[in-house]
């Protein structure tokens, strides 16, 4: 406000103008005859004239004020949201849709989403609408929102039918409170946000932060996971039970003796295991399934290596899936029940959590810590955030480059002009009051 | 009444004569070196002795009467009579706006002028007087010699106040024809006029027997003009008004003050007036000096 103040300065030639209308001398003069009567502007004319040139001056000192103070002026604006350009009045809410959202939520939920951004006053002057994916590479997408709406399911990077089919999309964690924050960092601050999630502990993996701003206010649009098991808790983790079945393959070895009976014990040790969690066995052939069918097909493939079929297996063991049981304890002890349980179903147990736990609507919103981390999965996060910045419609700095300095140019253009039009008038009055010969010159009478 | 002598002015101009060219009766009046006591001469005045006085000159006969000594003084008669004609009018009552409080005004100036010529006068002998201008009755000291009219003329001079306007010349007859003596009239006034009244004053002086001098008083205020600003001109004469920008109006008015001075300077010419110009912020002791000077010079 303080450089406002130096407006006030406007006020003091004012002031001397006003308080200073003295009516003028009385000079007691011996020869008033000689002295002109008409052949000088009145004083009436004189005071017009200075009046004018007054307003003149004013408005230079004022524009000069303004040129030297837009700085400040900017930042005080900027400060105290008094910009008054249209966008910044009611500055349009972001909207973020993840993807595990769309998935889950039905035809009905979509068609509501549509509606209010359509209809919804507090979705005016929308633009645009930010698509979050799982995929860490290409996570972010922003989406003209018209196009969001007529074409909303046909991006295939973004679409998954509903029902979960494809656990490999939902697993894949992401943080949705990062992505959130990254994105609304360069938010206005009166902006709302507008955050379509579920509440998929997947969707919320690693660090939660708190998204926007102490002004922002934030709409978390959760939709409930239908199957949800229980609420993540770390603490009773443990005593969750380990659910989804998975599917594991045996790689049948040659049919001897020993072979034989050690295919038997590994079907009895996976037996004893489908106490736990159901497991579908398989036992496959090497020479009727290819090894890519193989990596597709099960979650899990068993293999034990052995010399006769070296150059097979290995290719089998080179599969990402593949579970070299020569590692583990032999299968005639009872620690291999153990030891294959946990080569199976660890990993398991941990997507089990994150595709099935679920957030309560107030461990989202309110932001809590999650100590549930693991790096990677964040750093990825990071990266995809900052490498897939999406361009920013909603961000708004008071004025545009281009528009702050067109504005600049403007008024020192109009300071310019204003000088020259002073510089002119001034002296076009000083010709006019001092240079004019008097008119009356040759009939004046001398007495 | 002493305060219209200047004792540092007159001790400058004491040896300065005062020049009344005038012929009149076949004879040349002209410079008096001194006064001229004696026998022969017309007795004048007793005074009191004082040291250094030549003692012949002691009217003894009066000692033995009063007991006290008494100079008898005689003086040569003079035919010379030196008029002061005052203008009084209110316009002589302009004072330079940059003077200071104690500076004089025009009347002030012709007062001391007055008092300092008549003194001259007196001391060799001519007579002296005096007859101030304005619109109340004109006043009038009859022309007469000697110190103690002299102590009168400066008595009245100091009692003459600034009138409204210059006096109509009909009522002025009276006095002009007293006027009209051999011998010197010195017009003091600032030749402002309304319709062109103290020249026709100054025709009417006019006669083969009279020296006319015209003593134009001017101020830097007129001859420069120094105003600035709004400015309300008021007349002291007239009262009229006029409202003016004092830069605006400089110029044209120098023009017409040219002019004026230029005119007056032509009609006084053409009467054959001796014209002088004095200024009342320089000072007096110059400019009389100057004045005396250069009569001394043409006669």
């Amino acid at each position: 406000m303080m450089p406002l103040l130096l407006l006030l300065v406007l006020a003091i030639p004012v002031a001397i103008h006003i308080f200073n209308r003295s009516e003028g001398k009385v000079i007691l003069f011996p020869s008033v005859a000689l002295l002109p009567k008409q052949s000088t502007p009145t004083e009436l004319q004189i005071k017009l004239y200075q009046k004018r040139l007054l307003l003149i001056r004013l408005l230079l000192f004022l524009l000069a004020t303004l040129i030297l103070i837009s700085p400040l002026l900017a930042d005080f604006l900027k400060q105290n949201d008094l910009v008054l350009s249209d966008s910044d009045k009611n500055p349009p809410p972001l909207i973020m849709v993840t993807q595990d959202w769309w998935a889950i939520s039905n035809e009905q939920q979509k068609q509501s989403l549509f509606t209010d951004i359509k209809s919804d006053a507090a979705f005016a002057d929308i633009q645009s609408v930010f698509l979050v994916s799982s995929e860490p590479i290409d996570r972010i997408r922003l989406i003209n929102v018209d196009d969001f709406i007529s074409n909303g399911s046909r991006y295939p990077w973004f679409t998954i039918s509903n029902g979960l089919q494809s656990d490999a999309i939902t697993l894949k964690p992401q943080n949705t409170w990062a992505i959130a924050q990254a994105i609304a960092a360069d938010l206005s601050e009166k902006a709302a946000i507008h955050i379509y999630t579920s509440n998929r502990l997947s969707q919320f993996y690693g660090k939660a932060v708190s998204v926007g701003t102490a002004n922002q206010v934030v709409h978390w649009n959760i939709a409930e996971l239908a199957n949800k098991v229980a609420n993540f808790d770390s603490d009773k983790a443990e005593a969750e039970p380990i659910a989804d079945g998975i599917s594991v393959a045996l790689l049948a070895q040659d049919t001897d003796v020993e072979a034989a009976s050690l295919n038997n014990m590994i079907i009895a040790a996976i037996d004893a295991l489908r106490l736990i969690a159901p497991i579908d066995l398989k036992i496959i052939e090497p020479n009727t399934y290819s090894p890519q069918a193989a990596a597709s097909d099960f979650d899990k493939v068993l293999l034990y290596p052995n010399d006769t079929a070296q150059t097979l297996t290995q290719v089998y063991s080179s599969l990402p899936n593949a579970v070299d049981l020569s590692g583990l304890p032999n299968p005639k002890e009872l620690s291999f029940v153990m030891a294959l349980g946990e080569a199976l179903l660890q990993e398991q147990e941990v997507q089990k959590k994150l595709r099935n736990g679920t957030l309560s609507q107030g461990q989202i919103e309110n932001r809590q810590t999650i100590s549930y981390t693991l790096p990677s999965y964040e750093q990825g996060i990071e990266q995809a955030t900052k490498s897939k910045h999406p361009a920013r419609p909603n961000t708004l700095s008071l004025l545009p480059e281009s528009k702050a300095n067109n504005w600049f140019i403007w008024l020192i253009s109009l300071a310019v002009l204003l000088f020259s039009i002073e510089r002119i008038y001034s002296e076009w009055i000083h010709r006019k009051i001092f240079n004019k010969p008097p008119a009356n010159n040759s009939k004046a009478e001398v007495r | 009444m002493q305060t219209l002598i200047q004792p540092a002015l007159l001790a400058q101009l004491k040896n300065l004569p005062l020049v009344a060219k005038t012929v009149a009766q076949g004879f040349l009046h002209g410079i008096h070196s001194s006064k001229q006591r004696g026998s022969g001469m017309e007795f004048n005045q007793y005074r009191a002795y004082e040291p250094g006085d030549p003692l012949q000159n002691i009217d003894w006969k009066l000692f033995a009467r009063s007991d006290r000594y008494y100079v008898r003084e005689a003086q040569r008669e003079s035919n010379i009579q030196v008029w002061f004609l005052i203008d009084a009018s209110a316009s002589m009552l302009h004072k330079s706006s940059v003077a200071n409080a104690s500076s004089w005004h025009k009347l002030d100036y012709a007062k001391h002028l007055a008092a300092t010529m008549s003194y001259l006068a007196q001391l060799q002998g001519d007579s002296v007087g005096l007859l101030s201008l304005h619109s109340k009755t004109p006043e009038l000291v009859r022309a007469m010699a000697g110190y103690q009219h002299w102590q009168r003329c400066v008595l009245h001079l100091s009692q003459i106040e600034a009138g409204s306007t210059f006096p109509n010349i009909e009522h002025l007859q009276s006095q002009l024809s007293r006027v009209r003596e051999h011998g010197l009239v010195i017009v003091l006034s600032d030749f402002y006029q309304q319709q062109q009244e103290i020249l026709e004053l100054m025709t009417q002086l006019q006669s083969p027997r009279t020296d006319l001098i015209a003593m134009q008083l001017g101020s830097n205020d007129e001859q420069f003009f120094p105003y600035k600003g709004r400015i309300h001109f008021e007349d002291r004469e007239t009262g009229e008004r006029r409202t003016l920008s004092g830069t605006a109006a400089k110029q044209s008015y120098l023009q017409q003050f040219e002019m004026f001075n230029n005119a007056l300077a032509r009609d006084l010419k053409a009467k054959g007036i001796v014209h002088e110009k004095l200024s009342i912020d320089e000072p007096m002791d110059e400019a009389l000096r100057r004045f005396l000077t250069a009569r001394i010079k043409k006669a």
